[in-house]
Order: structure tokens, then sequence, then C-alpha cells
């Protein structure tokens, strides 16, 4: 079977391949020439490390845009979207990658974020007059391993896409290295992430021995005899681990508060919102894999079907983060912190809209989930670029450093003003469309519990979003210094929250065009 | 070689997680923790090769891929984590992980 | 066009207001009255051509638009959109029921021909909603109602109208805000900032009264939210921090949960509406649980605003603590958004709920709680402002009492009890600010003797207290003696042919009778030591009489106090019509449904 022929083909088909992995080579193409941008410069030059950066990446998304999601024509893969793929006996194409719009879109967030992230670091003190091509490299390599992640659809993709993330990610944390808090955080990053992740393929390989295959598209369609209910159950939720801690969801989330804290101000941004969106992307991919979750155990007359209960799992865990994030946000002080136990509980809004999911539910039921990301874009980064500013000015990260911020830095306040109400979700923010469609698929898949508890978080939470609101609007300055800005940095946090107000007032047009780009 | 059986390399593979699982959770010297964790990943690593031979469809590596791919990252990993173990010893002269707590609760 | 205006114009003027430079405090001022007066002209044309019978009604306008989305709809599918959606079969022919029709139904043909293309889908299910919005008996007296696509991808449509229960409360609101601009000169710090979020307010405050798209209407509900934070976070009492937070948190709850209720609504029976009269005309097929679950979920939302025992406590923290023109607004206006839902949404949506025996006996009951507590609470406060605020948790006690009666009498003056408490909280708390403006404290046992040193505040005074107590003659007393009337008369009105499960027992009426009479206690007794005698601290004698813009706020409301009490027939003729639609529909609305 496998004769010359086969490898010839073989052959081939990654040669094919290779078209479809254009971005992803790029990156790693620009993760090379960043690491030696620093090996030939003399003198640090971060601007023009990031300035490559940005171009590198800029090259990506044009060739991300060109990327045709159709299923290519003959001879390359019929029929699939996936790359790097084999033919199996019954002449199924099985790839490693999904070159679909799913993971087009997800793709294109993590790189947006990505580039948001580059000019936060220009202006954050700890990487002026140091050489930042390393930085980037690992930026760059994050991204890398986000963009697999998207489109995995491999079990050991799905491993290496989150593990590579990972990596990049730890060492980044960890960068500045004469900061203490900084390498105690990259620390406990390795230590918890490692671990969790070795959790996660304890699981699969359990569901690999249950399903003899690494492929996602067998997980629901598997025959297999003497398999109990309850290993299913025990590997469904050690590999849900690994994608717990990638989402910074309840149980996995102990990581989040303290990481958010020790890393860098841009870093930390770009983790809540890249590594968040890519470990959804991941998460959501291998779920619908598993479709109701049922393996058919036996064989003829005696087969019968064992399901793993995905939403109940997922909607405890939806629910639970948002609780704990929220009720551990109320009394924290250190705005990184509470930004982080925020993160937290949206990994619960957004995992409500997931628990929601139905095999049958159509392309349409992803759109929720996508816009609330959208929203989410632009309200974290916003309010992240804003920290960052603050803290390059003044040093402080408390809330006690923002009193008064209206009076020193009114443009800024206001455009934090507009990310923390779009992340509370009152109207007219996107925020709130996005919560109000996620309520609404909540409960017309008649979760209503869920829509309840998340509608009573997002009260709670107004405590603390408002507790900065009137740090900043209703206290006196202790220092009455101007916060001042360069106008660029104004531009850029003025272009991530206008958004906030226009799409929260229109939001049609946005709404239908995330719509397309759902999981098939 | 003697054919004895899927679960006894189950076995020892779960015997090998929960060991690892609890010297991360007990232990409190770093150095000791990620051998912990080397001790549950190779514990899957077993796992997928066990399940390979005995499970796995006729004339496929898979699992004995993946157990390679997850060698190759525990090394990574273990790299990174001790260069960022070494910044940090650097400066405060501890290996303790319970000594690391400038990162408030 | 009007209600549109009416609703914009502060915001656009908010716009200006910012853009106006900040230190110039008289020309921020003026203007802001100017526009407040610019919003108000378009309510009065309004109310004045509300009673004129050529005037367009509801069912032509949604009628007409109606028109409109078939004629846009692809052209296949025209004459199956029209044949379903005319009038008399609309009803049975709701998306419910289109998506699983038999085959051999008549109507499969023209489904047919609608199915399966996207806009013709779009297209009958506006044309539905319009159809059966058109035909509910709550349009019947809306007028001046405006329809245009906001979000279509969600149905979420621009729908204002306005009728005779929300018509008044929008002129109520217009006029208040100009008294309250020009009341508030006497602020010093941050006039930009108060009087741009002033602005805001009204904004959301006239939206509230006006939507008819319970998405719309949500979305002004909140927008109220944020100025009101800065307005009693920033301006307010020493304690403003606090109150501000916690009316902040306390509305948000009741929002979020009528949030899942408005969810729940859109979902049900597969009608994916927010055209409140779309539902409104549906409610008779909800069932009874459903009901129940809306009612109280709607009704936690809105028990918090008007407010009702036990969700009262972040009242007397808001109204002390908030500046004078802030808290005029809040009684005056914000508190009737609860009313008004109970009105406009709570029971035309779950009628068979609100009718029931358990809900009848539960919302008379927290009637007569508020109406007794809040005047018992009322006597036992030391602070001017908190016994004002106590006195607001009093009064709405008889709005609930009147609703829970549901005889003519009872809805008529519930209503005309919150229009009449508006304007006489609103008067009590300027006047209460005309003396903390003078005295700096508002203890009532440091009080004295006024009366001596300002004769007029002290006639001004003697009008709105005792509109406030009741007295025949001023406005207070029509709507308490109506609600009184209304209920005692619900155990002997004749209840047949309606859905009502069991009346108000009168016990609950008597038991609430005595909070008259502890009203007046109250009232008297703090008009007493404020006003009579002697004067026990020498500065009171040296107090300037009112001024000129103390006046001009005053003397709208009490003109309305006194031609209210002596004519009440203005109101009463006004709204009449649209009440006695509105019982009709929620006592039969379970009869046939």
């Amino acid at each position: 079977m496998m004769d010359a022929a086969y490898f010839t083909r073989a052959r081939e088909l990654i040669g094919e391949s290779m078209g479809g992995f254009a971005p992803e080579l790029v990156l790693s193409l620009l993760v090379i020439v960043l690491l030696m941008h620093d090996l030939f410069t003399r003198g640090a030059r971060p601007e023009r490390a990031a300035a490559i950066a940005g171009i590198g990446l800029v090259i990506c998304g044009a060739l991300l845009w060109m990327q045709s999601t159709e299923p290519p024509t003959a001879g390359h893969l019929e029929g699939s979207h996936e790359i790097f793929g084999w033919l199996t006996g019954d002449g199924n194409h099985m790839g490693m990658l999904a070159i679909d719009a799913f993971a087009k879109f997800f793709k294109a967030f993590v790189l947006l974020g990505t580039l948001v992230t580059i000019p936060m670091c220009l202006v954050h003190p700890a990487f002026a007059n140091r050489r930042m091509g390393e930085f980037y490299a690992l930026l760059v390599a994050a991204t890398l391993g986000m963009f697999l992640m998207a489109s995995a659809t491999n079990l050991l993709m799905v491993y290496m896409g989150i593990e590579f993330a990972s990596m990049a990610s730890y060492l980044a944390v960890a960068f500045v290295k004469r900061d203490r808090k900084g390498s105690e955080a990259g620390l406990k990053y390795v230590i918890y992430g490692s671990v969790a992740s070795g959790i996660m393929i304890y699981g699969l390989s359990l569901i690999y021995g249950m399903t003899g295959s690494l492929h996602i598209s067998d997980l629901a369609n598997a025959d297999v005899t003497g398999a109990q209910g309850s290993a299913l159950a025990v590997a469904g939720v050690l590999a849900f681990a690994g994608f717990a801690y990638k989402m910074a969801a309840f149980p996995m989330h102990f990581w989040c508060p303290d990481v958010y804290e020790g890393s860098p101000v841009p870093f930390t941004a770009y983790l809540s919102v890249t590594s968040k969106a890519a470990g959804f992307a991941v998460f959501i991919r291998f779920m619908m894999g598993f479709g109701d979750g049922a393996l058919t155990v036996g064989e003829g007359d005696g087969a019968y079907s064992v399901a793993f209960g995905w939403q109940g799992l997922v909607a405890g865990a939806a629910a639970l983060s948002m609780t704990v994030g929220n009720l551990a946000a109320l009394w924290q002080t250190n705005l990184k912190r509470l930004l982080a136990y925020s993160s937290i509980a949206h990994a619960g809004y957004l995992l409500m809209g997931v628990a929601a999911f139905s095999e049958g539910g159509g392309a349409e039921q992803y759109a929720p989930v996508l816009f609330y990301f959208v929203a989410y874009f632009f309200m974290n980064l916003g309010a992240f670029f804003v920290v960052t500013l603050v803290a390059a000015r003044t040093g402080s990260e408390d809330i006690a450093g923002y009193r008064g911020l209206i009076t020193r830095a009114p443009f800024l306040c206001v455009c934090l003003v507009f990310c923390l109400v779009s992340l509370l979700g009152i109207p007219p923010t996107m925020g709130f469309i996005g919560k109000l469609e996620l309520f609404k698929l909540v409960i017309d898949r008649g979760l209503v519990w869920l829509a309840v508890v998340a509608g009573i978080n997002t009260a709670v939470s107004a405590y603390y979003y408002f507790k900065i609101v009137k740090a900043m609007c209703l206290d006196a300055a202790e220092d009455e210094a101007p916060v001042r800005v360069h106008a660029s940095s104004m531009a850029l946090v003025g272009l991530l929250s206008l958004p906030i107000l226009i799409f929260g007032i229109l939001p049609g047009h946005l709404y239908e065009f995330t719509r397309q780009f759902g999981l098939f | 070689m003697p054919d004895i059986g899927l679960n006894a390399y189950m076995l020892v593979a779960a015997a090998i997680f929960s060991a690892g699982l609890g010297v991360v959770v007990a232990r409190r010297n770093a150095i000791a923790v990620l051998c912990g964790l080397e001790l549950i990943l190779n514990g899957a690593s077993l796992n997928f090769v066990a399940l390979n031979r005995y499970t796995g469809p006729v004339a496929r590596i898979d699992g004995q891929m993946f157990a390679v791919f997850i060698i190759i990252l525990a090394a990574a990993e273990a790299a990174i984590a001790l260069a960022i173990l070494l910044n940090l010893y650097q400066m405060t002269n501890t290996v303790q992980i319970d000594e690391a707590d400038s990162l408030k609760n | 066009m009007l209600l549109t205006l009416s609703i914009f114009i502060p915001m656009l003027g908010m716009v200006v207001v910012l853009l106006l430079p900040k230190d110039n405090h008289n020309l921020i001022r003026w203007t802001s009255v100017g526009i407040a007066v610019a919003t108000f002209i378009p309510i009065v044309v309004l109310t004045m051509g509300y009673t004129d019978p050529d005037g367009e009604s509801a069912a032509d306008t949604l009628l007409a638009e109606r028109e409109r989305v078939i004629a846009e709809a692809p052209e296949a599918a025209r004459a199956a959109i029209l044949a379903l959606t005319a009038e008399g079969v609309a009803e049975a022919n709701d998306p419910g029921t289109m998506s699983d029709l038999a085959a051999d139904d008549e109507r499969a043909a023209h489904w047919s021909l609608v199915k399966g293309d996207r806009e013709a889908e779009a297209a009958y299910h506006e044309a539905w909603e319009l159809a059966i919005a058109a035909q509910a008996a709550i349009s019947q007296n809306l007028k001046y109602v405006e329809y245009g696509n906001w979000i279509p991808t969600f149905n979420i449509n621009y729908i204002l109208g306005v009728d005779g229960l929300s018509l008044p409360l929008i002129f109520l609101s217009g006029l208040l805000f100009i008294l309250c601009f020009v009341y508030s000169f006497n602020i010093t710090k941050g006039v930009k900032a108060y009087y741009a979020l002033f602005l805001l307010l009204e904004t959301g405050l006239i939206g509230v009264f006006a939507a008819l798209d319970f998405f719309l209407f949500y979305v002004f509900w909140e927008i109220v939210l944020l100025p009101m934070y800065f307005l009693i976070g920033y301006w307010g009492g020493p304690n403003r921090i606090y109150a501000a937070i916690k009316f902040f948190i306390y509305t948000l709850v009741g929002s979020v949960v009528m949030l899942v209720a408005m969810l729940a609504l859109y979902w049900q029976g597969g009608y994916d509406t927010f055209n409140l009269l779309t539902l409104i005309g549906m409610s008779g097929n909800f069932d009874a649980t459903f009901q129940m679950w809306i009612f109280m979920a709607l009704f936690l939302g809105f028990a918090i605003k008007v407010p009702v025992f036990p969700f009262h406590t972040w009242l007397p923290d808001a109204h002390v603590q908030a500046p004078t023109a802030v808290s005029v607004i809040l009684a005056g206006v914000l508190l009737k958004m609860g009313g008004y839902g109970f009105f406009r949404f709570s029971y035309t949506l779950a009628p068979e709920a609100g009718t029931s025996e358990f809900m009848v006996m539960f919302i008379g009951l927290l009637g007569l709680i508020n109406i007794v507590y809040g005047a018992l609470c009322a006597m036992a406060q030391t602070d001017f402002k908190s016994l004002v605020a106590y006195s607001s948790v009093s009064h709405m006690g008889f709005v609930l009492l009147g609703l829970a009666a549901f005889t003519p009498e009872g809805i008529m003056g519930s209503v005309f009890q919150m229009f009449s408490h508006g304007v006489s909280s609103a008067m009590m708390f300027l006047l209460v600010g005309v003396l903390y403006d003078r005295a700096h404290h508002r203890d009532l046992n440091k009080f004295g003797g006024i009366g001596l040193q300002m004769p007029y505040y002290t006639g001004f005074a003697i009008i709105g207290f005792f509109t406030s107590l009741g007295l025949p003659g001023l406005a207070g007393f029509i709507g308490e003696m109506s609600v009184f009337m209304g209920s005692l008369n619900a155990e002997g009105f004749d209840w047949s042919g309606t859905s009502l499960y069991a009346p108000l027992p009168r016990w609950v009426v008597y038991a609430a009778l005595p909070g008259v009479v502890l009203t007046a206690g109250y009232i008297l007794w703090a008009v007493q030591r404020v006003y009579m005698g002697e004067a026990k601290k020498e500065e009171y004698k040296t107090y300037s009489d009112l001024s000129g813009r103390e006046v001009f706020s005053l003397v709208p409301l009490a003109a309305m106090c006194i031609v209210l009490g002596v004519w009440p027939r203005v109101l009463i003729d006004f709204m009449n019509p649209t009440l006695d639609v509105l019982r009709e529909f929620i006592t039969t609305a379970g009869i046939g449904g």
C-alpha cells in the first residue's frame, strides 16, 4: 500500500499545502529576522525592531486576507479545507490544519491584537533603550502558535499549537530580567501552564485510545468495544483542564491574576485578548468535533450510546468563572489584577455562549461569541492601552494612582470610561450588544438559569468597574500634574474606544459581517 | 515480547501520572516540581504508545508520533522553566516556590 | 417627527454645551435653558394636537408602514405576504406557526412563496409585526407614531408613540427640566459637565416614555443610569458616593432582570419581535406560568424604581445626597418610570398573571405597606429632605393600591396620583432646596418661624405641602380620593365578562386609610416645626425671601397644583380614553385567548 506512488502523492500534497501555510511561513521567517536584527544591530534600536515586526505582520495579514477559504479544486485535497493531510484507506483526506472562515477570523483577530501591542511596547518605559528584537520575536512566535491553535484539526496540532504559544508567552512574561515580579510571574506561569497541558494530554491520550484516531472529526464517530462512560467522562474533564487554562476559565484560572500583574503591561494586554481568543478557537473546534459527545459502544444489537455532557461541564465552568472572577475583583486595588479577574469573568460570559452551541445549530450560532470577541478586542485593548500610558507617566498601577484623572488627562479618562462601561455591558456600547446576543442565544437554547447568573454577575461587576470610574472622575487628584501623552498614542486610544460607541448604536453591519465566520 | 496486555501499561502510566501530579502539588522546591512535571508528561506519553499498540488502527503510528513530540516539547519546557528559575534564583537566592510571594494574593 | 425632536434635541444640546467654553457660566446656563425650552415646544405642540380627532392614529401609521414593507418585498412574495398578514388572519399566522405548517394547510401555498428567500421572510416578519401592532387594542389611542428600521439583523426597530398615559408624563418631564435648569443657576463647580449630563438625562427620560420597542425602551432606561450616577456622585452631599453607587447597582440589578424578561418575550412562541404593540397583541397566547415569570421579572425591574417596599432603600440615600435639582427630577420623573412601566409593560404583556388573585393581593398589600410604612418612616425623620423622600415612598403606594383595584376610578386615580405626585414632590424638593440654600442644614428640629421672615416662600410651601397631604382643592386630593373610592368599590364591582379571579378585598383599603391620617400627621408636624412658631436662631430673621429664579421655578408647579385640584378634568379627560381601553384590555385579555 505504501508504495512509490503513495509517497509521490504524499510529497505532492505537502507541496500543495504550503500555499495554505503561507501566513505562518511569513511569521516563522519574521521570528528569525527579528532575532537576527538584534545580533546585527549596534546599540539599542527598539523602534526599528518594532517597524520590522510591524511590516512583517502586515505582510502576513495581506497573505491571510488573500487566502481563499473555498475548498480547493481538483488535485489538491479535494473537497477539504485542510492542509498537511494524508489519504486514508477509504479515500478521506484528514489534515492537520483547517483553512476555513472560522480559522481566518481568529487568525486575523490575533494578528490585529499583535499589531496593537507593538505601539504599546513602544511607550512602555521598561522597553525603552534596549534591544527589543528578541521580545518582538517572542511576540511573533506566540502569534504563530496561536495561528496554529486557531486552525488545528488534529489533536497533536492542538497540543503543539497550545505549547508553542504558551512557551513564547512564558518567556515574554519573564522578559525583563531585573524585575522580580516578572520572573515570579513567569515561573508561576510556566509551572501552571505545563502542568495544565500535561493533564490535558493525558486526557487526550485516553480519548485517542477510545477513538483510535488523532483527528478531531473522528471524535464523534467511533466504535469502541468495552469503553465505559466513566472513562469518557474522565478523559473529557482532563482535556478540558488544558483548554480551561488557556481560556483562563474556572477551574484553571489561578495563574491569571499573578501573571497579569507581573508581566509587562503591553504583554498583559496581548495575553488577555489574543491568548483567550486562541484558546476559545481551539476549544470550540474540539467541542464541536465531539458533537454530542456520544460514542457508540459495542456492536450490533448490543450497541449503546455513551454521551459526555459537554454542555453541563461548560455551563458549570461558565457560571463559576463569572462568579469567581467577579467576586474576587471586588476588592482588588491593583488595576492589572482587577482587569485580570475581569477577564476571567469575561471568559465565563463567553463560555456561556459556547455552552449554548449544539450540533444542529448551524453556522449562525457562533455569531454572538464572535461578535463579543470583537467587542472584547476593542474594550480590553483600549483599557490596557490607557493603563500602559498612565503607568508610563505616573508609574502607578493602582486605582489610587488614577484619582482625578479626569482633570489630568481628560481624553484618556473618557476613553477608559467608555471601555469600562462596555466591559460592564450598559447601552449604548458594543459590550452591551454582545452581552445581549449572548443572553439571547443562551435563553433560546433553554439555559435560562445561566443567563440569570450572568445578569446578576453583570450587576455585581458594576461595583468594581465604577470604583475605577469613581476614582477617576469623582475623586480629587493627589498630584495635579497633567499626564501628557503623545498625540499618536491618544489617537490610537481613541481609535480603539470610538468603535465601542459606534458599533454599540449601529451594530447591524458588523454583526452580519461576523456571522459569516462560523464553523460549518 | 510477552504480551502483558493493555491494562498493565495503562496502570503504570496512570501511576506515573498521579505520582507526577502529587509531586507538583506537594513539593516546594521548584526543581522538584519540574521533575514532577516530567513525570506527568511521560505518563501521558506511555499512555499514547500503549494505546497505539493495542487499540489503534493497524499500520498507523499516531500514538508513537505524539509520544515523540511530547518528549521534544517537554525538553523545551524544561529549558524555559529552568531559564526563568535561574533568573529568579539570581535575584532571590532561593528555589523554594513559596518564597516567591511578591505578587500579592 | 415631533417626538424624535423632543428626544434628541437635548442630546444635540449636550454636544453644543460641551463645546462651550467652560468658564463662561452664564452662557452655559442660558444655553441649557434655551435647549430645554426648545425641547418643550414640540412637547406642547404634541399635547395640544393629541386631542385633535383629525390626527393620524397609530393604526393608520402602522398599516401604512406595512404597505411600504410589502411594496419593498421581493416581487414574487408580495401577494403571499399580503394574504398572510391581512386583517383578521394575521394573528393566526405568526412566525412560530408558519415554521411548522402542515403540508395540506391552505396557508402552505402562500408560505412556500415566502420561505427560503431571506428578504421575503424578513419582509413577512416585519409586515406581520406591523399588522398585529396596528390591531392591538392599545394602538387605538396612540398618536404621533414614528417608525423606522434600526437594527434589522436583530428585529429591532425605532418605534415611538404617545397616548394619554405617556404624554402627560412627557409634558411633566419637559416642564420640570426647564424649572430645574433655572433653579440650578446656583451650581458653581463643574457647570458645563452638570448641564451636559442633565441634558443627556432628559434624552433618556423622554425616550423612556415615548419608546414602543422594548429594546429601544431598555436603551433609554439604561441611558438614565450614568448621568444620575455622576450627578449624585459629584455634586451631591457628604455621603454622595455611597448613595450614587447604591442607586446605580440597585437599578442595574433590576434592569438586568428586565433584560432577561425582554429576551424571553422575544423568543416566546417563535415571534422573534421586540415590538411592544405586537407582543401586547399576542399576549393572549402566552401561557399562564410564562406570564407569571415575565410579570415577576418585569416587576423586579419596575418595583425598584417606584420604589416598592422592600426595594426602596436606595431612595432616601439618593434623594438626600443628590443636589436639589437632581432630587426634583428623581422624584418627579424617575419614580414615574416605574409606575409607567407597570401600566405599559407588566400588565399588558402578562394580563392573566396581573389579574390573578395572587397578584392582586400581592400588589395591593405592597401598596398598603408602602403607604403606611412610608408615612411612619417619614414621621420619624429629622432631615427635611429625608422626610420628603419617604413621603414619596408613601405616595407611590397609592399608585400601587389603585393599580391593584382595576376599577375605572382606581386606575384613573393611580395615574392621576403619579402625575400629581410628580408635581407636588418636585415642588417640595424645590422648597427644601430654597431653605437649604440659606440655612445650610436641613434639621427639622432646628428650624422655626421661617414663615415670619419669608412669607411668600411660606405661601408656596403651604400649597406644596398641603397638596402632598391631600387637601381637597389641591391636586393630591383627587388622586388619593379616586384611589380609595376605586379600591373600595373593587369588591362590589361587576366583574363579569372579565378574567379577574378575585377583586381586592376591602380590608386592605381599610388598613391603608390610616395612612392618610399619618400623612397629615407628618406633614403638619413638619410645617409647624419649620414655618410656625418663633425663630430658633437669630440668623433666620436675616433670610431673604424668594429670589426671581426661585419664584420662576415654583410658580408653574404651584399653579398646576391648584388647577388640577380645582379642575381635574383637564387631565382626566385627557387620560381617560387611553386608560379605559387599557383597563378593558387587561381585564378581558385572558378571555377567549
